[in-house]
């Protein structure tokens, strides 16, 4: 270790709180539906992507209530199939994929590089609105048609008999690839152009790597899901046959190129979830985050080999024996920097000083949820097993730990972090803490016993099932209903803070990162004075004071450079 | 259970007279309601049986054995010398279970019903079709009224020839591969090949590292969590950034790991996916809302499949409409069954046991009950049930059945049950109750309209797109060669036969 000369920051005591700030910075209605402040578009993500998550969640507890026991209790088999393909298509396309980046990332990324705000602000309001129109088609499918495809939308089925609700959802899930791909397009020319004096590439947080990675698949993969879809709409309106056989198309071919774009949509879901959960665990632990450049280059090798892997959704769909070969073991290739990052989080732990907050709690519900789905994904890898658990519950158990326990449960951990920034205001830990833990405990029982009757070989997608799976339906169905009640309590507690909570200081956590050197809320245009970049995860440069009730920097001092 | 001693003297008859002549010879009749011929596929059960039983004699005594034919004149006096003995033990067992009832009125038993307990279920079974139903005779044999929550049902026409009363329909068989005597552990089904122990043995060896990783992990968090807690005065190891030989070992020893499953897991897989030269093949095809077969010889059956037990079994499968999966838990099988290609799966089908399949890749509203049944039995038995499949529309007497008949059977047999209900209620697809005769609206104006007749029938079965009853959609199965003449024409003296069965307002 050595003592260099490096600029000093050393700015006054910074403000704590500010009473004008972005969010009272204007007023009236059309001061929030237009503006061109990325914290309040991201907040407007954040106010319909839970609207669109209890819409799907509601759902959900449909699902649960239909399968508690065999035998159709109240809804028709093809009312179950609608319920479950819109459960599926909402959670998907209009709450995992968006949920991080675009309503956390938007407050936070400006914010992490110093900036004012992101590259391309009236794109980035364009990009709301196309998924705004996204989800509108979709309501709109929802209440007027009946949508019965699954959120897969899988030919020949999507385009034959009478399902016209495919038109219109398909063309609700182009508007919101777009609003995807000029997210990510936004995202990635900021964190290009647009970073501080000082921050390199490799002192850039990690949670940019992850949005970085993102936003490179958004824009590579999207694309090719647009295209798809007016494909399948072509199919459907003008007869062409690119995907019915009846039509000499080939059903297989829409698997090829659905899974092209879902494949690395699943990383899209997952990658910024690890992102927050580096900033999460090294916040929480007062602690250099361990192997900084292996955790970085795992997002964009996760990125880059996400597109490689899509044959493995395809391993029973007729493909060749050597096209399994080959992506099984691209797929194996993929697993491992996702085992490199679970011990890194792990390694930085150690010597740490754990604070057991709200968000810390998520991060490490997160690593063992993420943990189970991970070493789960390896049956599924093996295409010996996979042959057995393909299309059963087993998938099923697999994508939520993965989906749900990684991607909601890091979207948890990044709304309680950055919560007193983007409201000013604390939650109640003791409220907050309770409904994660309720939550977390509602998820396992809800979700490990359907891995146990996926591999007994119960098959996905059945309204009805024999009573030898009925403790398994049962077992979930309990486990449902106590997340349902996880969740609310998260609800009320995050709600009660917005009138009751108390002002936040501007770093309450101790993080080193730029975003907590502005007040909380951040004003309109976020800083006074362009900050300057040290190690993003240097966090002896802030400590506790009693005063402000907060981390603020320390004095004239001088980091500790690390080799 | 009930026949097994009434079958077992016919066969010991059958066997002291050479197997030429039968002793059983048609008693007089004591019974008091005439009781419904016994159908052919009984007298087979019984020919099994005795041609299973003596085969078993001949190779005890290092003999060969040639499967016994009987001639008409001779499965005649089968018949009826099962008949007879069958009404009088019917009426035994009603009179045993109304002896049971003590004091309460007598039960009076339809004929039908009379039919099911010569089937084998039990007088007291009988009720349980009914649960809370209150069931009342009517004076056709064949039709049976019900109460339900005080009020009088539709009658559900049966068919006594199928024997399946109506709430017995689409009960899947059981499973013995969930049994927990069979079952290898508590994650997975009864392993039914060999190479279902190969998939076992990889299962339980990812299970083994997921358990280790697991618990790893779980342990390290929780102790660093601990022992690290945020105390005051206590500040964390700032020195600590990396490791380079530990994350090079971390990232080695998890490869390795990946690499041995990845490689069994495809040696395994070329042997799920490599059927052996000498596999038998039976060709498959999927439709909404199940599974058709049709063996080499071209018998052809449905909702279930016999395979004889220890041989290489290849399934060629193709679909009539959409997407479907061929699932078969207890041999770790699965392919998708495509509408414009083959795919193949075989399993080398091992001791005689039942197995459910699945279908496990989505399809539409029936979807979670196109199952089948695969039935691994004796050689001997599986080609009796051959024979007797491949003669569903012969009769005991060597002649083809009665068009009504065939149509009744086909109705059951093709899968027309799945879409088109019997009892008036609207399904998937319209209902047959009432149809015939009716007028057919093509849009919703009924400006294109058609009286259902039976050029109707024959071309909604031939080419049901080219006039679909608004507003139902393109969801039936073109049948690709079309049915056979004799099941088309059956379909409409069937059709013909429900006219007068009245139909809900809203199937239209």
């Amino acid at each position: 270790m050595t003592q260099v000369d490096v600029p000093v920051i050393a700015p006054d005591r910074p403000v704590q709180h500010l009473d004008h700030n972005y969010i009272n910075h204007s007023k009236g209605i059309l001061s929030w539906l237009l503006t061109l402040d990325h914290k309040r578009i991201g907040l407007m993500y954040l106010a319909g992507i839970s609207a669109s998550f209890f819409l799907g969640g509601l759902f959900a507890m449909a699902i649960r209530l239909e399968l508690f026991a065999p035998g159709m209790q109240f809804m028709s088999a093809e009312q179950y199939n609608q319920v479950f393909t819109l459960h599926g298509a909402v959670m998907v396309f209009l709450f995992i994929i968006p949920g991080i980046p675009a309503a956390l990332g938007n407050v936070v990324l400006p914010l992490m590089l110093g900036a004012k705000d992101v590259a391309f602000p009236r794109l980035n309001l364009g990009s709301f609105y196309l998924w705004i129109s996204g989800a509108g088609f979709f309501v709109y499918t929802l209440l007027t048609k009946g949508l019965d495809t699954g959120w897969t939308f899988y030919t020949p089925y999507s385009t034959t008999g009478n399902n016209t609700a495919v038109i219109s959802a398909t063309f609700g899930v182009f508007l919101l690839g777009f609003s995807s791909i000029f997210t990510g397009l936004n995202f990635l020319v900021t964190i290009h152009k647009m970073r501080p004096p000082g921050m390199t590439w490799h002192k850039l947080p990690l949670f940019l790597w992850g949005m970085y990675g993102t936003a490179i698949m958004q824009i590579l993969a999207t694309p090719v899901l647009g295209i798809t879809l007016l494909l399948l709409i072509m199919e459907s309106t003008l007869g062409i046959g690119i995907f019915d056989p009846n039509k000499g198309g080939d059903p297989v071919l829409y698997q090829h190129f659905f899974w092209f774009y879902s494949h690395p949509a699943v990383y899209i879901m997952i990658l910024p979830a690890m992102a927050v959960i580096s900033e999460v665990i090294a916040a929480f632990s007062r602690k250099h985050i361990f192997g900084y450049r292996m955790i970085a280059y795992s997002s964009v090798s996760i990125a880059l080999l996400s597109f490689l892997v899509w044959g493995h959704h395809m391993f029973v769909s007729s493909e060749s024996t050597l096209a399994t070969l080959i992506f099984s073991a691209i797929t194996f290739s993929i697993a491992i920097p996702s085992a490199i990052k679970v011990f890194n989080w792990l390694a930085t732990l150690y010597k740490g000083s754990v604070a057991l907050n709200t968000p810390m709690l998520y991060a490490l519900e997160f690593i063992w949820l993420f943990t189970i789905g991970g070493l789960t994904g390896l049956f599924l890898a093996v295409l010996s097993t996979d042959v057995a658990l393909h299309d059963t519950y087993f998938v099923v158990a697999h994508f939520h730990y993965v989906m749900v326990g990684g991607t909601l449960f890091a979207f948890f951990a990044g709304l309680h972090y950055w919560w007193p920034k983007m409201t000013g205001k604390m939650y109640s830990e003791t409220s907050s803490r309770l409904g994660s833990i309720v939550a977390f405990i509602g998820f396992n029982l809800a979700f490990f016993p359907q891995f146990i009757m996926g591999s007994r070989g119960m098959p996905r997608r059945y309204a009805d099932y024999k009573p030898d799976f009925e403790l398994f339906h049962q077992l979930s169905s309990v486990g449902t209903a106590i997340l349902g009640v996880g969740l609310a309590i998260v609800a009320y507690s995050l709600v009660r803070s917005l009138f009751s909570g108390k002002k936040a200081p501007a770093n309450p956590w101790g993080s080193a990162t730029i975003e907590w050197e502005c007040p909380s809320p951040p004003p309109h245009h976020n800083f006074d004075h362009p900050p300057a970049a040290t190690d993003p995860y240097d966090m002896e440069r802030v400590e506790w004071n009693e005063e402000v009730g907060g981390y603020v920097p320390v004095q004239g001092y001088r980091p500790v450079v690390h080799h | 259970m009930k026949f097994g001693a009434l079958s077992l003297s016919l066969v010991l008859a059958a066997g002291i007279a050479g197997g030429v002549t039968l002793a059983a010879e048609p008693t007089s009749s004591e019974a008091a309601a005439p009781a419904p011929a016994a159908p052919a596929q009984d007298v087979d059960a019984l020919i099994a049986q005795y041609n299973s039983k003596a085969r078993a004699q001949a190779l005890e005594a290092g003999e060969s054995y040639t499967y016994r034919e009987f001639s008409n004149e001779e499965r005649g006096w089968i018949r009826e010398g099962a008949e007879a003995k069958r009404a009088a033990a019917v009426d035994g067992l009603i009179a045993e279970y109304n002896a049971g009832l003590s004091g309460m009125p007598a039960r009076v038993f339809t004929d039908e019903e009379k039919f099911w307990i010569a089937m084998a279920l039990d007088p007291a079974e009988v009720e349980s079709v009914y649960e809370g139903h209150t069931a009342i005779p009517t004076g056709n044999p064949n039709k049976v009224l019900y109460m339900e929550a005080g009020e009088l049902q539709k009658p559900i026409e049966s068919d006594p020839q199928y024997g399946t009363p109506p709430a017995a329909q689409n009960t899947a068989p059981l499973a013995e591969e969930l049994d927990p005597a069979l079952r290898p552990s508590l994650w997975v089904p009864v392993a039914a090949s060999e190479t279902a122990e190969e998939v076992d043995a990889m299962f339980n060896f990812i299970m083994y590292i997921n358990y280790f990783f697991a618990a790893l992990i779980a342990v390290l968090m929780v102790v660093f969590c601990v022992k690290y807690r945020r105390r005051p005065g206590v500040r964390a190891d700032q020195s600590i950034t990396h490791n380079t030989p530990l994350e090079i070992f971390w990232s080695v020893v998890p490869t390795i790991l990946v690499a041995i499953m990845f490689w069994g897991g495809y040696k395994t897989f070329l042997d799920l996916r490599t059927s052996p030269p000498d596999a038998m093949q039976i060709y498959v095809k999927a439709r909404q809302w199940g599974w058709d077969f049709t063996y080499q010889n071209g018998v052809e059956t449905a909702g279930e499949f016999h395979v004889p037990a220890n041989t290489p079994i290849e399934m060629v499968m193709t679909s009539n409409d959409v997407l479907h999966s061929f699932h078969l838990p207890a041999f770790r099988q699965k392919s998708d069954v495509l509408p414009n290609r083959y795919t193949k799966v075989w399993f080398d089908s091992g001791e005689p046991r039942t197995y459910r399949v699945y279908c496990s890749e989505y399809c539409g509203t029936g979807h979670s009950n196109m199952y089948s049944k695969l039935v691994v039995e004796p050689r001997e038995d599986y080609e009796a049930w051959l024979k007797k499949e491949g003669n569903w529309m012969v009769g005991p007497d060597g002649e083809y059945k009665e068009p009504l008949e065939i149509g009744k059977l086909t109705y059951v047999r093709r899968g027309c049950n799945a879409c088109h209900s019997i009892d008036g209620k609207h399904g998937t697809g319209p209902t047959f109750a009432g149809l015939w005769g009716l007028e057919r609206r093509f849009d919703a104006a009924g400006d294109n309209k058609r009286i259902a007749d039976e050029d109707y029938i024959r071309q909604s079965i031939t080419d049901p797109h080219s006039q679909l009853v608004y507003p139902y959609g393109k969801n039936m199965s073109i049948y690709d060669p079309m049915l056979p003449e004799p099941q088309i024409i059956g379909m409409i003296e069937y059709i013909k036969s429900l006219a007068d069965v009245p139909r809900d307002a809203d199937a239209w």
